[in-house]
């Protein structure tokens, strides 16, 4: 996956922001987030982080390697049932050995995040974007960048990244009583220098004869031609592509991402199928992840996204069906 | 385990001989070593403290006087169930404690937000169900979320997560 938000805000360029006005934050934090973009896009590394929300600590290993075929990338749990997440490319394998289900993703094109498009001084309305202090994290001398959100509709954003090479190290979500939502650290990191193929091939490959396959199967589909369209968004979100997939072992559920350029929702809906019928509907949470499910239509809609309960709530009310 | 010793030696978990035995290996494995710094590293990532020099003190003090970790009280020695977290965890007690015992989301209807339809539907915090058979979604909309912008692959950390949760 990329970092979409800051694809966003750094592929405008400087010359987007001819000057630090208070609405357009501190040039020179934009100019840091331009780049972590850049070095989470070329940078090899392999390292260990603790991943916390909520009373949750798990830790994770994770290895990239860039070189001329292209990103390989190796996410590892290390508590609990081993677990896994390989990208070759574009696509994104998931090994649940547990319940021996593979589950398979594909981007349907490699360019950045399409239908990002919004520039870092819309991103700089919805935050205020701001370097913080210099401090040392995993051996790594670090620059904190802060993104405070201007309104109660997103959540806040604190960033440490290697003063050498712009390597994100630790990232933080805190909410509006600037408490931590979720947090991302390393613990352990070696950045470049030499790193076995070895550490982004999948341990499971190969043994997944007797697994259950799930295919995204994603598909390009203008869901507002079949009668479905957001009306009203919350402030400074906005539609930025829409498809037709899988979920798990159910096809066709319609999927709309929703974006302030920072933050991501993702709309899901599908037929009410019996069972769906049963489930429960209005908020609930999981991690730092707010959802929110209705019923639309004889259509069911569920709202995930890391952002507060208040805006996953507003993005599914703002769902409507017209009967084409 | 040596893991399960080190991190019940970090709990104050460890009896004495058991502990002398542990600070013998650590002083003749390095492997050993780098783990136990690890362990601090991660009580410290936790805390929000940068990592300081507390592993360069343990060092100096594993060279000049080992028996400086044994621990103060003799306690039963009881198994370390979560290894490195086990004493990562109790190391971060405070900070955790603090994340877990504060209300995520303040959903008061006199917020500044426009607030269109109906406020008091969403439930206080404490009343927010934990949401079950997701994972699906999760995993399907990691790709799309940039908030955790390590970049890659590591927003599917969330998901993974849950699938461990739902178990």
């Amino acid at each position: 996956m990329r970092s979409v938000v800051l694809a966003a805000a750094l592929a405008a360029g400087s010359a987007a922001y001819p000057a630090a006005t208070p609405a357009q934050g501190d040039a020179d934090a934009i100019g840091w987030l331009r780049a972590i973009y850049r070095a989470t896009e070329r940078l090899s590394y392999t390292g260990t982080f603790v991943y916390q929300h909520g009373e949750q600590v798990e830790t994770s290993r994770i290895t990239r390697i860039v070189d001329a075929s292209g990103v390989h990338e190796r996410l590892e749990a290390l508590d609990g049932t081993p677990r896994e997440i390989v990208r070759v490319n574009e696509e994104v394998k998931c090994y649940l050995p547990q319940t021996m289900t593979l589950k398979i993703d594909r981007q349907l094109d490699t360019r950045p995040f399409p239908a990002m498009r919004a520039d870092a001084s819309e991103l700089a309305d919805r935050y205020a974007i701001r370097k913080g202090e210099t401090e040392r994290i995993a051996g790594y001398d670090c620059q904190a960048i802060v993104l405070e959100p201007r309104d109660k509709l997103r959540y806040g954003h604190k960033l440490w990244a290697d003063l050498k090479t712009g390597m994100l190290v630790k990232a933080k979500t805190l909410n509006e009583k600037n408490e931590v939502v979720e947090q991302f650290a390393f613990t352990q990191l070696q950045i470049g220098g030499k790193i076995e193929k070895d550490q982004v091939k999948s341990r499971f490959a190969g043994k997944g004869r007797d697994w259950r396959i799930e295919t995204a199967g994603v598909v390009a589909v203008d869901l507002t031609s079949l009668g479905w369209l957001l009306r009203s968004l919350p402030p400074g979100y906005r539609k930025v592509t829409e498809m037709r997939r899988s979920v798990g072992t159910r096809a066709d559920v319609g999927h709309i991402v929703v974006s302030d350029g920072l933050a991501a929702v993702s709309v899901f809906i599908e037929p009410l199928s019996d069972q769906l019928r049963q489930g429960p509907r209005g908020l609930s949470r999981q991690g730092a992840v707010n959802v929110y499910t209705r019923t639309v239509d004889d259509h069911l809609v569920t709202v995930v996204g890391e952002v507060p309960a208040e805006s996953v709530r507003l993005i599914a009310d703002a769902l409507e069906h017209r009967r084409p | 385990m040596k893991e399960e010793q080190l991190s019940a030696m970090m709990d104050d978990a460890l009896a004495d001989p058991e502990c002398d035995g542990c600070v013998r290996q650590l002083k003749s494995d390095p492997d050993l070593r780098a783990t136990w710094e690890l362990y601090h590293l991660i009580g410290d990532t936790l805390r929000g403290h940068m990592a300081p020099d507390i592993a360069d003190r343990v060092r100096a003090r594993l060279a000049a006087e080992p028996t400086v970790l044994a621990p103060r009280s003799r306690r039963p020695a009881r198994r370390a169930t979560w290894y490195a977290l086990s004493a990562a965890a109790s190391v971060a007690a405070v900070a955790l404690v603090g994340w877990m015992a504060l209300p995520l989301f303040d959903l008061s209807p006199g917020s500044s937000t426009p607030v269109a339809v109906a406020p008091q539907a969403v439930a206080p915090t404490a009343a927010v169900p934990t949401a079950h058979g997701v994972t699906d979604y999760l995993l399907a909309h990691q790709r799309f979320s940039p908030s955790l912008a390590i970049g890659g692959i590591a927003p599917y950390v969330r998901s993974v997560s849950e699938e461990n949760e739902a178990r």
